[in-house]
């Protein structure tokens, strides 16, 4: 072999352990598939600040993984946390997360999703993960929030829950163990999978209405059934005088009756 | 005049007169009480939102409402309660004395109203505490005066059953009404926004 091939030979030996090395380096880490989620939002002011507990299955803790969104986050949704935690964006939108080591299987992500309240329909910015995890979406807040799904999202209503037609309460109830879900008395949580109907309608809308809003309609109503209670009264009131006044008459009547009899008794 | 003294002694414990023997007669007592009853707790709502003019005006109608609403509410279901017991006497009776209750508990409030305005005013500490305070303390004579009326006029143990039916429609109905015409004093309470908070307090 001249030298001029062994150079030639070497150099493509080099190239070929580049070009192998490369995408090693660029690799993005494996994609984790979740096993449930749980997504609380607190309403904080316009905003709502998402605290999302993922459960993994039993995994490798130290190799990182990156975790895909169903559905892109609103854009201005920020990744709040915890450190090992980086946002993968498509412009300005919140795709995917990667995390450095998710420990004893789980991770607590935090997000701030801005704006939430200002359409006259509210969008959860929550970060559903892509796959068939059940997740489960609690919101509350100030001014006793509460997230009133869109009925085209066809959830079914059941005692505290709203939930999606074909989630087992099996399953439910595993999931609600995996993330050691409680939610707070009042609460009606979402259970939904993030299936292509979901994602089709680019997440979950609604309405996010305050305690005050919700009880505008009930207010008007018992405001008019006061008003008839009053009237009812009022009206009870004066017809009975006339009927206690005979009663009364009736009864002296009697006594004086009785009166006469004793009287007249030998 | 006649009524308010008949009315306070029935509050009192007294046995219903002769002259009030007649359905129609206790009936329009009731009436009179439940009436007399809107005029005392609208001083008190005015004394409670003393801070606020608009709250004020506002709890002239709203506290009426709440004490109103909810009397009505245990009445159906405190008076069915009577039926299927089976328990001898009137059903005029224990209404009579449900509604001298009602009479009883808000002439309480009534008669703490200057001081609650007065607190209120005064005290950023003692005047809510005052305010929370004067409501429960009506809220358990009123309890009394009811359970006490209805033993004393009825005769009969059974009675507690309805009368614990009243009581807790009431509280109940009036735990949600408050929620609903709240605010009621300038403060968030517990009580504000309804039944669902309120037991999440307790629990924590």
């Amino acid at each position: 072999m001249t030298n001029a091939r062994r150079r030639r030979t070497a150099h493509a030996v080099c190239a070929a352990l580049v070009l192998a090395a490369l995408p090693a380096a660029a690799a993005p880490p494996a994609v984790a598939s979740a096993r449930a989620a749980v997504h609380r939002g607190v309403v904080v002011g316009d905003a709502i600040q998402w605290r999302t507990t993922i459960a993994f299955p039993p995994m490798d803790d130290a190799s990182p993984v990156r975790v895909r969104l169903a559905v892109p986050l609103p854009p201005g949704e920020t990744l709040d946390g915890p450190p090992g935690a980086r946002a993968v964006r498509d412009g300005e939108r919140i795709v995917a997360v990667d995390i450095d080591a998710p420990e004893g299987g789980q991770v607590v992500l935090r997000f701030t999703q801005p704006g939430a309240k200002r359409a006259p329909r509210a969008h959860l910015g929550a970060p559903l993960v892509e796959g068939d995890a059940v997740q489960i979406i609690d919101v509350d807040g100030d001014g006793g929030a509460r997230f009133e799904p869109d009925p085209a999202l066809g959830l079914d209503r059941t005692l505290g829950e709203l939930v999606q037609p074909g989630v087992p309460h099996d399953e439910r109830a595993a999931a609600i163990d995996a993330l050691d879900f409680h939610p707070p008395i009042g609460a009606v949580p979402l259970v939904l999978r993030a299936d292509p109907a979901v994602v089709a309608r680019g997440g979950v809308d609604g309405a996010l209405t305050t305690f005050a809003e919700r009880r505008r309609g009930a207010a008007a109503g018992i405001g008019v059934a006061f008003v008839l209670a009053i009237a009812g009264l009022w009206a009870l009131q004066r017809r009975l005088g006339k009927a206690a006044r005979e009663e009364e008459a009736e009864r002296v009547l009697a006594a004086e009756f009785q009166a006469l009899a004793r009287d007249g008794d030998p | 005049m006649g009524n308010f003294t008949l009315l306070l002694n029935l509050a009192c414990g007294a046995e219903l007169p002769d002259d009030a023997s007649g359905r129609a007669r206790r009936l329009q007592l009731v009436a009179a009480a439940l009436l007399a009853s809107l005029a005392f707790a609208a001083l008190w709502g005015l004394a409670a939102g003393g801070r606020s003019v608009s709250l004020a005006l506002a709890n002239v109608y709203k506290v009426p409402m709440v004490v109103l609403l909810s009397a009505v509410c245990a009445v159906p279901a405190g008076m069915l309660t009577w039926k299927l017991c089976g328990a001898a006497g009137r059903g005029t009776d224990i209404l009579v004395s449900f509604a001298t209750s009602v009479f009883g508990a808000t002439l309480i409030l009534a008669a703490l109203a200057p001081v609650v305005a007065l607190y209120d005013h005064s005290s950023a500490w003692a005047g809510p505490l005052l305010t929370v305070a004067s409501a429960l303390l009506a809220l358990t004579a009123g309890t009394m005066v009811f359970v006490r009326g209805v033993l004393r006029r009825g005769k009969r143990a059974i009675l507690l059953v309805p009368t614990a039916v009243f009581v807790l429609i009431q509280l109940a109905s009036l735990l949600q009404l408050v929620a609903l015409a709240s605010p009621i004093v300038p403060e968030r309470t517990i009580f504000s926004h309804g039944v669902d908070p309120t037991v999440s307090e307790i629990e924590r």
